[in-house]
């Protein structure tokens, strides 16, 4: 356990990820490396395009790097099987995507329910939690809208809540207020920023706006898919 | 991942694309009425030609007939070749058949061509009168009234059913006990009844005898089941002697010539203790020198030409359902196509592959079960529809009532587990597509 706590939770070591269109190869992170302390919360920031997402995705799992490795709590990543891998998603990781990724036709308690009916709860026990992750977010009047009947601002604390129903140790948050107003803006960072402190969740920040970022603990720039130092 | 949670996604995944579910379902319940009912008439009909031939008592017979190739009545049967040398059938044949290994008994069967019809006092109509003389102890089944009290027994008849309904008692055959029936003879007849012309009759009076017809009273004193049996009349064996016996006054002499001792019996029912036996004890006979025909054999005919229709209507419903399961495979490669955020999503919350393999086969599999459930269903309303329109056909055509379409549980549980296991196979492919792909190609819709 000592050992584990010495361990940074989270390391990429000279990571790259290319895309293939027809002949042209297209690098979307090329050699980055950098480390990442249990329960920090780290700001990403960088241009549309420059391998913000990417850089995410590969961490979350989501994307196998064509070089380098992700390191989380010293196991490499690329090495696990689909089971273990499958497993490192459901529990370990909360994804909070920049378009929210609900399932359109599932109401707000349903969305939040799939990581819970992944890891084999049971149906009281899943729509307990779900119910109480989305009064935390401010939903428990809307658990059973469809999210298609939602708002914007809605759907990200719904999306919010079903990141953290299964109490993960990373957050990953793209753009998490990119589609909010200002004020809705605030309330999810504020959420963000109570978590990061009350319960040490390690949070991973993607945006664009340099003032939400600078309430994070550290700025990682990312351009053309390269980490500069600033 | 719970059992009850894959269906309940898949019943929602379902739900959301209705129509295109419902059409799918709908092509599938078609297949499966399709399977049900061609296998349910292909079973019912094999079932029928056993129960239009009687119980297996009847089964047990053989028809001995003179040397003669042995034909069939099915519909595949050969035709039958007289053979000149041919063997009488007498009693003499009646005993060598009787020693035969597994024979119960043995009787003669009789035609008396001499009859040729009949009509009932005060009844509607003349019959053409297909009449044989059987010995007493012959069972015949009856429906109604009793055997003949003797061998000799005279100027009474066992009625066929057919010959009752067509008199108008098939509902009520016993009143037809004690009834009179008139039996016409030939031209000329001269046997037991007939008032032939003395010895010193003209040629004249000769010649006008020999185109005048006898009528011979009758009582009724029993109407045969539905079996095989229901288009004779029968009378018993001694009498049959008689009818068949020619009477000539020659001078002072009055001289017979009894035709059924000289040309032998039409043919001799050969009783087998079990149908398991029938086919020894015909080829017994055959080694004998006669020929023989058997109920079993027809029977076996038929069969063989109820499995042939069995095989071709199968192949049809295999045909239906292979049609509707590529329905089911086009449904679940649109859904799959539709679903890749869907599946990009589970897959991101920590869904394994082999998860989303189960997603869609569970789809599939219920579209299965669904269309294999409503089809068994209504397969059998459409069975019992079958027997209803096809029993008022059969009883007005004077056929034993019988299912043509059976619908036992084997055949609805098979068709619905062959429904669903053609869904599984058909989904099979879309699921496998949708479980290998990869977690962030398919969050971007594939793009």
């Amino acid at each position: 356990m000592g050992m584990q706590q010495n361990l940074p939770l989270l390391k990429i070591e000279d990571v790259t990820k290319l895309y293939h269109r027809g002949q042209e190869t297209i690098t979307a992170i090329g050699h980055i490396s950098l480390t990442v302390q249990r329960g920090e919360l780290v700001a990403i920031v960088g241009p549309s395009g420059s391998g913000k997402t990417t850089l995410t995705q590969v961490i979350g799992g989501l994307i196998t790097p064509d070089q380098g490795r992700v390191l989380v709590d010293g196991k490499v990543l690329k090495k696990q099987s689909d089971k273990e891998l499958s497993a490192y998603r459901n529990q370990k990781i909360g994804f909070v995507f920049q378009n929210f990724n609900l399932i359109p036709y599932y109401t707000a308690v349903e969305n939040v329910a799939i990581p819970l009916i992944i890891a084999g709860k049971r149906s009281e026990e899943r729509h307990k939690l779900a119910t109480r992750y989305l009064e935390i977010v401010g939903l428990g009047n809307k658990i059973h809208r469809r999210v298609n009947e939602l708002s914007g601002g809605e759907r990200q604390r719904v999306a919010i809540a079903r990141a953290l129903v299964n109490r993960p140790e990373i957050l990953i948050t793209d753009e998490p207020t990119g589609s909010l107003d200002s004020v809705r803006g605030q309330e999810i960072m504020s959420i963000l920023e109570k978590l990061n402190a009350e319960q040490e969740m390690t949070i991973l920040m993607v945006t664009h706006d340099l003032m939400l970022a600078k309430r994070a603990e550290r700025i990682i720039h990312i351009q053309d898919g390269q980490l500069v130092k600033r | 991942m719970r059992f009850f949670d894959y269906i309940s996604i898949a019943l929602k995944d379902i739900r959301r694309q209705y129509t295109r579910s419902l059409l799918t379902i709908l092509a599938l319940i078609i297949s499966t009425v399709i399977l049900v009912v061609m296998v349910a008439i292909s079973f019912g009909s094999r079932q029928a030609v056993l129960q239009q031939f009687g119980s297996s008592d009847a089964l047990t017979g053989i028809s001995v007939t003179p040397n003669q190739t042995s034909g069939t009545l099915g519909p595949l049967g050969d035709v039958q070749q007289v053979n000149a040398s041919a063997s009488k059938l007498d009693d003499a044949t009646i005993t060598k058949l009787s020693v035969i290994p597994h024979v119960r008994s043995a009787y003669p069967d009789t035609h008396i061509w001499e009859i040729a019809s009949f009509s009932m006092d005060g009844g509607r109509g003349r019959y053409v009168a297909q009449v044989n003389g059987i010995p007493r102890d012959v069972s015949l089944g009856l429906k109604a009234g009793t055997q003949f009290a003797s061998n000799d027994e005279s100027n009474v008849v066992i009625l066929g059913y057919a010959y009752a309904k067509a008199l108008g008692y098939g509902n009520a055959p016993t009143t037809l006990i004690g009834k009179t029936l008139q039996l016409t003879t030939q031209k000329g007849y001269r046997g037991i009844g007939a008032t032939i012309p003395a010895a010193n009759a003209t040629e004249r009076e000769t010649n006008t005898y020999n185109q005048s017809t006898t009528t011979l009273p009758v009582t009724i004193i029993g109407v045969t089941d539905s079996g095989v049996n229901q288009n004779s009349l029968f009378v018993s064996l001694g009498w049959a002697h008689a009818l068949r016996t020619a009477r000539y006054n020659d001078g002072a002499q009055l001289k017979t010539v009894d035709q059924l001792s000289n040309d032998g019996y039409t043919a001799i029912q050969v009783v087998v203790d079990t149908v398991s036996n029938v086919k020894a004890v015909a080829d017994a006979v055959r080694q004998l020198g006669y020929g023989q025909t058997s109920t079993l054999s027809q029977v076996e005919e038929l069969q063989q030409f109820t499995t042939m229709v069995w095989v071709i209507l199968g192949a049809v419903a295999v045909i239906a359902i292979i049609a509707a399961a590529l329905g089911v495979v086009n449904t679940m490669l649109m859904t799959v196509s539709e679903q890749q955020y869907v599946i990009g999503i589970w897959r991101a919350c920590g869904a394994r592959k082999r998860f989303i393999m189960s997603l869609f086969l569970v789809e599939s599999a219920l579209l299965g079960l669904v269309g294999g459930t409503l089809g068994s269903i209504i397969g059998i309303f459409i069975g019992q529809f079958i027997n209803q329109y096809s029993n008022a056909l059969l009883s007005s055509q004077g056929f034993v009532i019988t299912n043509i379409a059976t619908v036992p549980l084997w055949l609805a549980g098979g068709a619905i587990v062959v429904t669903t296991a053609f869904g599984i196979l058909a989904g099979f492919y879309p699921a496998y597509r949708a479980a290998r792909q990869d977690p962030s190609y398919a969050l971007n819709g594939g793009q």
